[in-house]
């Protein structure tokens, strides 16, 4: 049977999608509301066999991470394009689904001489590291990251499949398991370096972002991305040049992916989060360090994100001048939808209802 | 191997510790890991590099028939019993035996596209029943409905006593072997050791065919 191509390296070249889907998300106006978790949440984990699961996370940073620790489990591919080994993070590593004492507390009468918490004794969730940041006051700090599947241009994840279950596809470079095909053998979900594969034990099959592929279809942005308050999630196609995405990515060149080093190409990118000065003991402004750390920074997003928040600073200033910035324009998004996701700018309450052609959630 | 004829019941043949097997011919059959030059992706060979494949090295086989249903019994020790894939990093423990559609199918690739292999596959998760795989080669496996396997198995001082049970002929199905009194035909088998991590293509097998002559 021929291997779907599209994602593989073949002959030492890796197969390119015809057209790319791509995300940027912008550091500096996320606020850490979860309400991306929630959105694709509802959408599409709701079943039985997905408690657990949180296609999007927000993490706080400095921290460990959902899974916890994944940065340090491995997978993806070293500089010569060889797979790397990792490990199975644990579902206590992810964070389980607690249950809560809702009826002890709304119904059990105990209103006043209990709280709701959850019925077990966690250990670690989803942003176990909430609220905890790092640094010394007044120079402590921490920022928010948000992370999703990749969808990545050489995914560890198809590479590892034995089943040919993980196609990426030709027309947008999204990356899907085909369920029909996964036998839940998780080799997938061991190559990914950025841990962003689910188990689902009732259905005995991987799962993950499908880059909400029944709504880009239909013109419509992705959950995450069309309910962010924050407006921070821009989407389109990299090849778009009058779209955010390239601009932000190709032209511009201030929006970076995250831990480039593991090798898979990501397609999801990071506008690097700007901070105050540190002051110093005397409680001066030092202008020139950022609270977070550049090397911090530098671990996360790579050597280029010192250039990409110079340039930032730089156009702030030429905005603070009186001269318009291009870039700032972009970033603030002045116009929702179009200013955002101008090819997914459809509104979902205004597309026809299908007599079949299955479920509308 | 030979499957001799009893006059018995197939609710008394499904019993891994039933009396009709106390007197049946066993076979020690030798088992090998699939070696790692041999898995079928880089991040899998990567992986599996250095470490043993396929941990369990033996096993006894018995088969027994009553003119209607053919009956496979399996005996391998097994330190510790896996039964579940409740967290990402669980694994059951499994078995399978394998048939040529025709003889001369390949085995060690799992069949070919044009010579496609049979196997019964039973998890220890999925107590019960037994999966009925086709396959036309590695990573092909395709479980398909109908052939109706049953399996009953226990675990018990280190060892898991296992039968699979299946009517000789399945008519109108062709996705699973037919078979009949009197016949040779082959056959294969793996193992998969839960608690070392082994599911698909890391098992243990054994790398020829055996003969099944049913009496
Ligand atoms: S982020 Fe992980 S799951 Fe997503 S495409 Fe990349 S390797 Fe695959
Ligand atoms: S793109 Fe869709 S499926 Fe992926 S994280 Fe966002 S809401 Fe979930």
């Amino acid at each position: 049977m021929a291997k779907s191509r599209t994602g593989r390296m073949i002959d030492g070249a890796v197969h390119r999608p015809r057209r790319q889907l791509a995300m940027v998300f912008d550091l500096n106006k996320c606020l850490g509301c979860h309400t991306c978790s929630i959105a694709c949440k509802t959408q599409w984990t709701g079943d039985e066999g997905m408690e657990n699961m949180w296609w999007t996370v927000v993490n706080s940073l400095p921290g460990k991470g959902t899974p916890k620790d994944w940065e340090q489990m491995g997978g993806g591919f070293d500089a010569e394009g060889n797979a790397k080994p990792s490990r199975l993070p644990s579902r206590e590593e992810f964070g389980e689904a607690w249950k809560f004492n809702h009826e002890e507390v709304f119904a059990g009468g105990k209103g006043s001489s209990t709280h709701l918490k959850p019925n077990s004794n966690p250990r670690w969730g989803p942003n176990w590291d909430e609220d905890e940041g790092a640094g010394e006051y007044p120079n402590s700090y921490y920022f928010y990251l948000p992370r999703i599947c990749n969808h990545c241009t050489h995914p560890a994840c198809l590479e590892a499949c034995p089943r040919d279950a993980i196609l990426k596809r030709e027309k947008d470079g999204v990356v899907l398991i085909n369920e029909k095909n996964c036998k839940g053998y998780r080799f997938c979900m061991e190559a990914c370096p950025y841990k962003r594969i689910y188990f689902n034990p009732l259905k005995d099959t991987s799962q993950k972002c499908i880059f909400c592929f029944p709504r880009t279809e239909k013109g419509v942005a992705p959950a995450c991305a069309r309910q962010c308050p924050g407006r921070m999630r821009f989407v389109g196609y990299l090849d778009d040049e009058q779209g955010p995405v390239h601009k932000l990515v190709h032209e511009y060149g201030v929006a970076l992916p995250l831990h480039g080093e593991y090798g898979t190409d990501p397609n999801v990118f990071y506008v690097p989060p700007l901070s105050p000065p540190r002051l110093d003991e005397e409680g001066r402004i030092v202008e020139e360090e950022p609270r977070i750390p550049a090397d911090y920074l530098r671990h996360l997003f790579g050597p280029r994100v010192d250039g990409v928040l110079a340039k930032l600073q730089e156009e702030i200033a030429k905005k603070q001048r009186g001269e318009g910035s291009e870039l700032l324009d972009t970033l603030i998004v002045y116009s929702w939808p179009k200013d955002i996701f101008p090819d997914f700018a459809q509104d979902p309450a205004e597309l026809p209802v299908h007599a079949s052609g299955g479920q509308q959630r | 191997m030979r499957a001799h004829l009893r006059k018995v019941t197939s609710s008394a043949l499904l019993q891994p510790d039933g009396e009709v097997w106390l007197d049946a011919k066993t076979e020690q059959i030798a088992l090998t890991g699939v070696p790692v030059s041999m898995q079928p992706t880089a991040f899998i060979a990567n992986s599996w590099t250095g470490k043993k494949v396929g941990v369990v090295d033996s096993l006894r086989f018995s088969a027994l028939h009553n003119g209607e249903s053919l009956a496979l019994r399996l005996e391998w020790a097994d330190p510790s019993e896996d039964l579940d894939i409740d967290d990402n990093d669980h694994f059951p423990d499994g078995a399978a035996v394998l048939f040529p559609f025709a003889a001369g199918a390949p085995l060690i690739t799992m069949g070919s596209a044009d010579q496609p292999v049979n196997a019964w596959h039973w998890r220890a998760d999925r107590p019960g029943e037994a999966h009925n795989n086709t396959a036309r080669g590695i990573g092909t496996t395709r479980v398909t409905k109908g052939a109706e396997i049953q399996t009953s198995a226990r675990y018990e001082d280190g060892h898991w006593k296992l039968v699979f049970l299946r009517a000789l002929r399945r008519d109108g199905i062709d996705s699973t072997v037919q078979l009949t009194a009197g016949q040779t035909t082959q056959i294969a088998f793996a193992v998969w050791e839960g608690s070392n991590g082994e599911r698909g293509g890391l098992k243990a097998f054994s790398p020829q065919w055996h003969e099944l002559s049913i009496d």
